[in-house]
């Protein structure tokens, strides 16, 4: 019973040879991932100016308007309205006039002076997470510094530091619509998840349908080979590819944009062989449905980057959706693996927390490539 | 009596309302060479393509190495070797790569793929560059390659679509000399072609047009039967012109040219001095007029045009 096997290998061998000697699709095979990664994190990451501000400063003393300008002399805000009432700037954030609202209260001036500390409140709008990540960093550092300040002024008047040992200041940050905010950090194992969905059905989504145009399917047709044997021989060649680009976006992820892998690297490697069975599996389904190469790889990225992006859970959180769409993210594989990713990534979780996830994925990986053997005619 | 090594019964293969294989039913002996011919587009590749199980037949049973095509496609292709019209090797491989890969999916152990690798670059004389890449071959390597990879699993049974197609004369003698030695050997060998001289070393030939079968049997049967009339090759000066005035000669059925000459199908040999006043009167000198025996070409033209009104 090792004829079936050798079969096997002989695809595999084959598409192997395939894909050393297209050294060019080889090299975009393997820096796509990791280059999509770089624009995305660094997009993600990059600073962000004029930020919209409101203000309600109800204190108005001298105290109160050197904090407004700490904001303003910053150069990451600038101020875009003023008002007196809360309503008006919680309007403009719904408008998104402004991006955050600087709310000061009443007794600013005169608690400072008492020693007390005093609260200001700021409201963000989380619809754009990256800005929103962005600007609470920038108002929560120019508030510390301002505090810092503040408590150095306190301790050479009264030569004793600020009472109790609190800061000045306490800023009460409030993001809107996007409670618990996304960051650069909670990007990254998404954006992993994402960029892996796409690239891997990228990789197989050309290969039956160019054996069909370049006629060599014939010959596959006419001779013994199962289709089966076929699908698994191609499927364990790209996945050496698509398993070096997993190992490549996790280093660049950790390193460079310093995302915490806080669980399991060894889970996060058998999770993502599994998620890789189910995309590969995918393109490999496409291509041998599609007429040419040209239409399968269009299908390929059509049912990869749009659900992956937009139904994951990556931009948008599930809960959010309509009912019947959140019942159709149950068939995105990439939803599963983001779930994983930012569970082993975030959270440092196992296999005790992670285990549906992973049984969605082995199932949807079985289905996808039974599909895809049962796709592959052995008649023309 | 041995049972053929291919048979089919009554084969039709429609694509929609169009049928491309009409009720074709043929036998090709154990050991002999099967010619199948047929002008462009009258439905030979369809019809190899049903005896090797690619293409599932409309209605009609196939029968190839006593096993029902329809019932067991696995089996048969198991069996055969094909090479297929379209050149259908991997370009971006070597030509011995190509080979390990068809040894590969073709069941033949790692040990001793490597033996009949050899023996097959051997046998198709490929020796001198089994680490060329297929993309740098002529035509004529690259279709030697195809036999190869058709060979090397020692099929019984060969179904060779158009393999001389592009193939310089001399290759393509080679390349007959193979085929007659892999005969010799006890293989069946079915093969279309366009040649004529091809066709001629074939134990039995099919003609088909339009799908429907014309004319089946050796080349010496077809000639005797599809060619009654004797006919003249005329040698002359200005062939062309002298072509309408010989057609328009009482006695004469059929007038093509051949090469530098003529060949007239006549009623009687006797038409022969009719036509020399013809063309001595009209101003075209007369070299030479002879009767000759009838080629396979001719012998076409004639079905082809003989069966086109009815
Ligand atoms: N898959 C198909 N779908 C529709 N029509 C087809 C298909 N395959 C073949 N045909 C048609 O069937 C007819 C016979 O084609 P086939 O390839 O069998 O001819 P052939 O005798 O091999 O011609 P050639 O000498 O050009 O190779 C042609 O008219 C062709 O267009
Ligand atoms: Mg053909």
């Amino acid at each position: 019973m090792r004829r079936p096997r050798s079969r096997t290998a002989a695809i595999l061998r084959k598409e192997l040879l395939h894909i050393r000697r297209d050294t060019r699709s080889l090299i975009v095979a393997v820096l796509m991932p990791v280059a999509l990664l770089l624009i995305y994190g660094y997009g993600v990451s990059s600073d962000i100016k004029n930020i919209r501000l409101g203000v309600a400063d109800w204190s108005d003393t001298r105290e109160s308007r050197e904090l407004i300008g700490a904001f303003t002399n910053s150069g990451y805000f600038r101020v875009v309205r003023r008002s007196d009432r809360y309503q008006d700037l919680h309007r403009a954030l719904d408008r998104r006039e402004i991006g955050v609202a600087l709310i000061v209260p009443t007794g600013f001036a005169r608690d400072l002076a008492r020693g007390r500390p005093v609260r200001v409140q700021m409201l963000v709008d989380g619809t754009d997470p990256n800005t929103a990540t962005v600007a609470s960093g920038y108002a929560d550092g120019i508030i510390q510094s301002r505090s810092a300040a503040l408590g150095r002024e306190w301790a050479v008047r009264h030569g004793q530091p600020f009472p109790r040992g609190a800061p000045p200041i306490d800023a009460r940050v409030r993001v809107l619509y996007n409670e618990n905010l996304r960051s650069a950090d909670f990007l990254v194992p998404g954006l992993i998840a994402v960029i892996l969905a796409m690239t891997s059905a990228l990789l197989t989504s050309g290969t039956i349908a160019g054996e069909r145009e370049r006629g060599t399917i014939e010959q596959l047709v006419a001779s013994p080979l199962r289709a089966r044997e076929l699908v698994l021989g191609k499927i364990a060649a790209y996945s050496l590819i698509s398993f070096v680009n997993v190992l490549l976006v996790v280093l660049v992820g950790t390193l460079l944009f310093q995302a915490p892998l806080r669980g399991s690297l060894l889970l996060l490697m058998l999770a993502s062989a599994v998620f890789l069975m189910a995309a590969l599996g995918q393109g490999l389904m496409l291509s041998a449905r599609m007429p040419t190469q040209q239409t399968a790889i269009t299908a390929a990225l059509m049912t990869t980057m749009v659900p992956s992006v937009l139904l994951s859970g990556f931009y948008f959180p599930i809960s959010s959706m309509p009912l019947p769409i959140q019942w159709f993210t149950a068939i995105i594989p990439a939803k599963y693996f983001m779930v994983i990713t930012r569970g082993i990534f975030l959270k440092g979780v196992g296999l005790p927390e992670l285990w549906p996830q992973l049984v969605m994925l082995a199932l949807y990986s079985l289905l996808i490539l039974s599909a895809g053997m049962r796709a592959f005619k052995k008649t023309l | 009596m041995m049972p053929p090594a291919i048979a089919c019964v009554d084969l039709v293969r429609r694509f929609g309302t169009f049928t491309a294989v009409d009720r074709i039913t043929l036998q090709a002996h154990v050991g002999s060479v099967f010619g199948f011919l047929g002008p462009n587009g009258s439905g030979k590749s369809t019809t190899i393509r049903m005896l090797c199980g690619l293409l599932a037949p409309t209605s009609g049973q196939a029968i190839v190495d006593g096993i029902d095509v329809a019932r067991d496609p696995e089996s048969v292709k198991r069996r055969i070797g094909y090479m297929s019209q379209k050149f259908s090797l991997y370009e971006d491989l070597t030509v011995r790569e190509n080979l390990e890969f068809y040894g590969g999916i073709y069941g033949i152990g790692r040990r001793g793929r490597r033996a009949r690798i050899d023996e097959t670059l051997e046998r198709t004389d490929l020796t001198d560059n089994p680490d060329t890449l297929v993309r740098e071959l002529s035509v004529g390597v690259r279709q030697r390659l195809a036999l190869g990879g058709a060979l090397l699993h020692r099929p019984r049974i060969l179904f060779l679509d158009e393999p001389t197609s592009g193939v310089d004369p001399i290759s393509r003698r080679r390349f007959w000399s193979l085929i007659h030695e892999l005969t010799a050997e006890g293989a069946t060998i079915l093969v279309t072609t366009h040649y004529m001289d091809e066709a001629e070393q074939c134990d039995r030939i099919a003609l088909i047009r339009s799908g429907k079968l014309v004319a089946d049997g050796s080349p010496a049967d077809l000639k005797r039967e599809l060619m009654p009339w004797p006919i003249l090759s005329i040698d002359c000066a200005n062939p062309f012109e002298a072509l309408d005035i010989i057609a328009r000669t009482p006695g004469v059925r059929d007038a093509a040219l051949y090469g530098v000459h003529i060949h007239a199908v006549v009623e009687d040999t006797a038409v022969a001095d009719a036509l020399r006043t013809a063309l001595e009167a009209s101003g075209h000198a007369v070299y030479r007029i002879e009767g000759v025996a009838a080629t396979l070409e001719d012998v076409f033209v004639a079905a082809a045009e003989g069966d086109a009104d009815a």
